[in-house]
């Protein structure tokens, strides 16, 4: 009953332009279901090298999700709880990014970590190369992703009454104690929440990798940049493998709906 | 008049899903048997040649003095993909001097076009690139080393220029056509490092 006068509350109006947004979105999806070389799906797939580059793109997803947890979660305690000077800029640097084209992303990547980059140069001295290699996607990917473990954690610690945290350290747990056994176990969703979103950020990641760490089927292609080869010389496969992307993408939401939209 | 640059490959895709071109010119003759056979052209002549050149950043930190050096163990190569002209015309040349193998085993990238490859080498990311003479520009040329490929193995590419069936601008097109095909058309090609067509 409850949900049923709530529907009711909606004006025809924006149901309708709702639609006209439902269908913005679905139909493309639709025509691509359409498109699909149905009869041919597993020689599209297997022509266009799409099983190797989904493992690519799952390691390289993986790990870097990984990265953006590990690193972004500290940052954001820094910019959440920490009086640091210039935490201000440090915000709208660490979420730069987000809003940042990835290829200009994957430009500062070579610039500071290619064979002549500002660091690269060095490493490359010791004999560590990151362009080309799984490891430059991992990289180029987590730049990108990072910031959404960010903006998830920081917007979880804000959100956590002060009170709790300031009983603890007044019942004189340290103050790494009171982050391990209160702070983090409030935040638990708010992280997972961070670390899927970044995960599905990096699963569809294309311009910052082709840019940092270039196209080699097997290293660094992961699927959106065998989409993008296969376009140019197979359609057929560049719409199959699309397919792939797209169950995964589903599947990441159906998995973890309650996680992101409860919250 | 608009024009629209992009790889050959892509573009003969936007002529036959899309259909909004008057005129086509390709880097290679594939794509134009491709876009005459699925949506037909007129007035078809060769307008350019060019040819294939290695270029490595101007240290040449793989010392490649020839051909056969991007067959040397750990030189990074970067190539265009396949079915990208620039990269089939390479991947020919390999093929004929007989090192196709040694040296995709090399290959550490495969780029989607000319521009992407001749970047990885000005910005010393790579260690070879084979690209058309006509990306060695004069902006390009003090930034890049190159090193000939010999005539023998060295592939011709033909660029091929056609009015699109269905133009609506079908008198102005033709007249374009032969616009470049023309003494001056082919004067502002040479001076980008084009080469004229064969003189039938």
């Amino acid at each position: 009953m409850d949900s049923a006068n709530r529907r009711n509350s909606v004006p025809t109006g924006v149901v309708l332009v709702a639609g006209v947004g439902a269908l913005f979105v679905t139909l493309p999806i639709i025509a691509l279901l359409v498109r699909t070389p149905w009869s041919d799906l597993g020689g599209s797939l297997a022509r266009s090298g799409a099983w190797t580059a989904l493992r690519v793109s799952l390691v390289v997803s993986l790990a870097a999700a990984a990265i953006s947890v590990l690193l972004g979660v500290p940052l954001a305690f820094v910019l959440a709880r920490s009086r640091v000077p210039g935490r201000a800029l440090l915000r709208a640097v660490a979420l730069l990014p987000l809003v940042l084209p990835p290829v200009v992303g994957g430009i500062a990547l070579l610039a500071a970590l290619g064979r002549s980059g500002l660091i690269g140069r060095w490493l490359a001295h010791a004999g560590i190369q990151l362009t080309f290699t799984t490891a430059g996607a991992v990289i180029a990917t987590a730049f990108v992703s990072m910031p959404l473990v960010v903006l998830a954690t920081e917007t979880g610690l804000r959100a956590i009454p002060p009170g709790f945290e300031d009983a603890a350290r007044a019942s004189g747990a340290s103050r790494t104690y009171t982050l391990r056994r209160v702070t983090l176990p409030m935040l638990r969703s708010q992280i997972i929440a961070g670390a899927v979103l970044a995960w599905a950020r990096a699963l569809g990641e294309f311009g910052a990798t082709i840019t940092f760490a270039g196209n080699l089927h097997g290293r660094t292609q992961t699927l959106p940049l065998a989409v993008f080869v296969a376009q140019q010389i197979d359609p057929g496969g560049a719409v199959a493998t699309s397919l792939i992307l797209v169950a995964v993408s589903v599947g990441v939401l159906v998995l973890m709906r309650k996680r992101l939209f409860a919250a | 008049m608009a024009f629209s640059f992009g790889p050959s490959d892509g573009l003969a895709g936007q002529i036959e899903s899309e259909g909004t071109a008057d005129v086509f010119a390709s880097a290679s003759a594939t794509w134009m048997d491709d876009v005459r056979t699925k949506v037909g052209v007129s007035d078809e002549t060769t307008f350019a040649t060019n040819k294939l050149v290695i270029i490595t950043p101007t240290d040449n930190p793989a010392q490649i003095s020839k051909l056969q050096d991007l067959a040397k163990p750990g030189v990074q190569l970067v190539l265009a993909a396949t079915g990208v002209p620039v990269g089939d015309y390479a991947r020919d040349a390999l093929k004929s001097a007989g090192i196709a193998a040694a040296v995709e085993a090399n290959v550490v990238s495969n780029e989607q076009d000319d521009a992407s490859l001749v970047a990885r080498i000005v910005n010393g990311e790579a260690d070879a690139a084979i690209v058309y003479l006509s990306d060695v520009t004069s902006t390009v040329a003090p930034t890049v080393k190159s090193v000939t490929i010999p005539t023998a193995v060295n592939v011709v590419a033909t660029y091929p220029i056609a009015v699109v069936n269905g133009s609506a601008n079908a008198n102005t097109a033709s007249s374009f056509v032969d616009y470049v095909a023309g003494p001056q058309g082919q004067a502002t090609l040479a001076d980008f490092g084009f080469m004229s067509p064969p003189t039938a």
